[in-house]
């Protein structure tokens, strides 16, 4: 149960959406796509719903080609939401369910389920329209899962979300990886990707700037993310040897490295003295790397 | 359940249960209720009114006054006064107006009507038949002639035999009959006028929110464009149809039941004249206007990015509409111009005015199935167009005219 895009591009007339995309996403597995807006990221999910034809490339669903895939297993979550906004919560999801191939009977337990754990239970005969943005989400989401897909697309799941209802949302997520489902999704949240991906694809202007495992990712660039408190000025360690930029963020330094082994030689520097509060060395976070790299790697 | 069908009864019976269409329905049946209740309201209204009061002074001294018969609306009465006495009266408001008789010089009637107020339209109307015909009368026996002579000349029942001498040719049909499938044609011309305008923006705001609220997206994702597109279109036109066959067996219930049966038996006198040809061709391109103008609605809707600009992409389809609706008016008074000719194989427009042609004009039936035969390879041909560029319109959020985006759908949806 492997999504492997593979030479992916898609072209409109002289304009390059995506150029020549590698990734896989395994099954179990959640799979990041990061960029700005307009990187191509809906472009490349619609290829994978077969809305949209590669100009060149394949998508491939355990060596197949993913048109020849059931769309009763795949699950999409688009970036705008759309649901009926006249219709009650229980009756748009049944119909989104039964749209996916599911019999009444079987959604009905399901609907019960997801709807509980999403805490909308009381709202199953509500119109959809009377429901928040955040709870009209949850339902949307419950419509793009209730068939239990095999492959899950998820274009900016979490946005417009509280922190009580997306932490609802990831560990729905992880719950559906644990049953084997591929997912894929995009966020502009690098908190969420981190949290919850195993993989990321990085894309700028439709190419892949890096694509693999975020440690991988991390390991690129070595632990240069040192945090400092002190008895110290912010002059002083600028200039310290192999200190790239430094900044004062509330009572702590963050000092940006050109390369991990400068690191040895400043704690020497720093602790001479004795005592200091804190000293940590670490990788970059996915939203510095993400900036790097989106920027054009050296900042 | 297909996915056909699902979608189908989704995009049914959601329209179904809809206000909007239990409103339009009651107005329909109201007005169709007003139709066959308009002799009873009409009496209810016009029964206040007393007959007009006209005093007839003869001032011919050759009885020209005993010609004018009072009806129910125009009570005449002779009377022997002067003009101006007569004048005073009616100022009075003993009479309503004075008919002051003279003898042309060259014989004939001349009539002065004084009144203190103008007459309405159709009183002035009945009025001008009465003083004609007494004008009549009162010639023909100016010139002397005898009573059946006189008779003769009343009593001329027109008589043309139309006899065709062209070997092939069908024998034509009867003014009868012609007259009554120009009434039949136009009322037939005004349901699809009315239907096909209702239709055509219910079903592109369906399609236009389903796409502005990325639903479409769904949907064709886990079916197909065509799937969409078709059971949107035949939701629709059930709709259409269940609207139709109540307000037909509205229609015929009241008919049987209401006045005493009268607009039954004259529904049945209609049907007896129209023949069966005509009735299926009328059912046929009534329903092909339907699947048409859905369509178009469909494409329409799928082209725009915004439910509130369904009206303005749908205003040129409505023209056309307008523009064949008003063709079949013109051909109300003569069904035989070059220009209902013209219109009558346009696609857009052949059904508002090919069935007026087929009952009303004495044309081969041959142009009746090229006319057909056009409107279908039309539905045919806006099926399969729709259908190139229908996955791409709807991933289409661009702005600009209607070419750039269908340019731009057709290139989406290689």
């Amino acid at each position: 149960m492997t999504l492997t895009i593979d030479h992916l591009t898609k072209k409109f007339q002289s304009f390059t959406a995506v150029n020549d995309l590698q990734f896989t996403a395994e099954k179990g597995e959640i799979f990041g796509l990061i960029g700005q807006n307009g990187a191509g990221k809906t472009t490349t999910f619609r290829m994978i719903l077969n809305l949209l034809t590669p100009t060149t490339g394949l998508i491939k669903w355990d060596d197949k080609p993913v048109h020849a895939l059931d769309r009763d297993r795949i699950g999409y979550l688009p970036e705008e939401r759309g649901l009926y906004p006249k219709m009650p919560v229980e009756e748009q999801l049944l119909f989104f369910g039964k749209l996916r191939g599911k019999s009444t009977r079987e959604l009905k337990t399901d609907i019960q389920y997801w709807l509980d754990r999403f805490e909308l239970t009381d709202k199953r005969k509500s119109l959809t329209e009377t429901l928040s943005k955040g709870n009209q989400q949850k339902v949307q989401l419950i419509a793009s899962l209730i068939h239990k897909p095999r492959l899950l697309i998820l274009d900016e799941p979490f946005s417009g979300l509280d922190p009580v209802n997306a932490s609802l949302l990831k560990d729905a997520i992880l719950e559906l990886k644990q049953h084997g489902t591929a997912i894929i999704f995009s966020s502009h949240r690098m908190d969420h990707v981190e949290e919850l991906c195993d993989h990321i694809c990085l894309l700028k202007h439709g190419t892949s700037l890096f694509s693999g495992a975020i440690v991988n990712l991390k390991r690129q660039y070595g632990k240069i993310n040192l945090t400092l408190r002190g008895n110290f000025t912010e002059e002083d360690l600028s200039k310290l040897p192999g200190v790239v930029s430094v900044s004062k963020e509330k009572e702590m330094y963050r000092l940006l490295l050109g390369r991990e082994e400068d690191a040895q030689p400043i704690f020497k520097t720093v602790t001479k003295n004795g005592f200091i509060e804190r000293f940590s060395l670490d990788y970059l976070s996915l939203e510095e790397l993400f900036k790097r790299k989106v920027a054009g790697d050296h900042v | 359940m297909s996915k056909f069908a699902l979608l189908f009864s989704q995009s049914y019976i959601s329209k179904l249960k809809a206000k909007s269409f239990y409103i339009t329905t009651i107005i329909m049946l109201l007005a169709v209720f007003g139709f066959f209740m308009w002799p009873t309201i009409s009496s209810w209204f016009s029964s206040a009114d007393k007959p007009l009061k006209i005093l007839v002074i003869d001032q011919t001294k050759a009885d020209a006054g005993t010609y004018f018969k009072s009806g129910k609306r125009l009570v005449f009465k002779s009377s022997s006064d002067m003009p101006e006495q007569a004048g005073k009266q009616i100022l009075k408001g003993k009479a309503d107006a004075a008919l002051v008789l003279n003898m042309k010089k060259e014989g004939g009637l001349n009539a002065e009507l004084r009144t203190k107020k103008p007459l309405q339209l159709n009183d002035q109307q009945l009025l001008e038949q009465d003083v004609q015909s007494a004008s009549q009368l009162f010639t023909i026996q100016q010139l002397k002639l005898t009573p059946v002579q006189a008779a003769r000349i009343m009593n001329q029942s027109i008589n043309l035999k139309q006899k065709v001498i062209a070997p092939s040719a069908d024998k034509g049909k009867t003014s009868k009959e012609k007259t009554t499938a120009t009434l039949v044609s136009y009322a037939i011309a005004f349901i699809i006028y009315i239907f096909v305008l209702s239709y055509l923006s219910i079903i592109s705001s369906e399609i236009a929110a389903e796409k502005d609220s990325r639903i479409m997206e769904i949907i064709i994702s886990s079916s197909s464009p065509v799937v969409h597109l078709l059971s949107r279109v035949a939701g629709v036109l059930a709709l259409a149809m269940t609207q139709f066959a109540v307000m037909i067996g509205a229609a015929l219930l009241m008919a049987h039941y209401f006045q005493e049966g009268k607009y039954w038996d004259l529904l049945g006198g209609i049907f007896s004249t129209l023949s069966a040809g005509y009735v299926i061709f009328a059912i046929l391109f009534f329903f092909l206007a339907c699947v048409l103008y859905t369509l178009i609605g469909a494409v329409l809707g799928s082209l725009v990015n915004k439910v509130q600009d369904v009206g303005q992409a749908i205003m040129p389809v409505t023209f056309l509409l307008m523009i064949g609706f008003f063709v079949a008016i013109s051909g109300m008074s003569n069904p035989d111009t070059l220009i209902i000719k013209i219109f009558s194989y346009i696609p857009f427009t052949a059904s508002m005015i090919m069935p007026m042609r087929i009952g009303a004009t004495d044309m081969g039936l041959w142009e009746a199935f090229l006319s057909i035969a056009i409107l279908i390879l039309t539905v045919i041909g806006m099926f399969v167009f729709s259908l190139r560029f229908y996955r791409g319109s709807v991933l289409t959020y661009t702005n600009g005219s209607f070419i750039t985006k269908i340019k731009q759908a057709i290139l989406l949806s290689r």
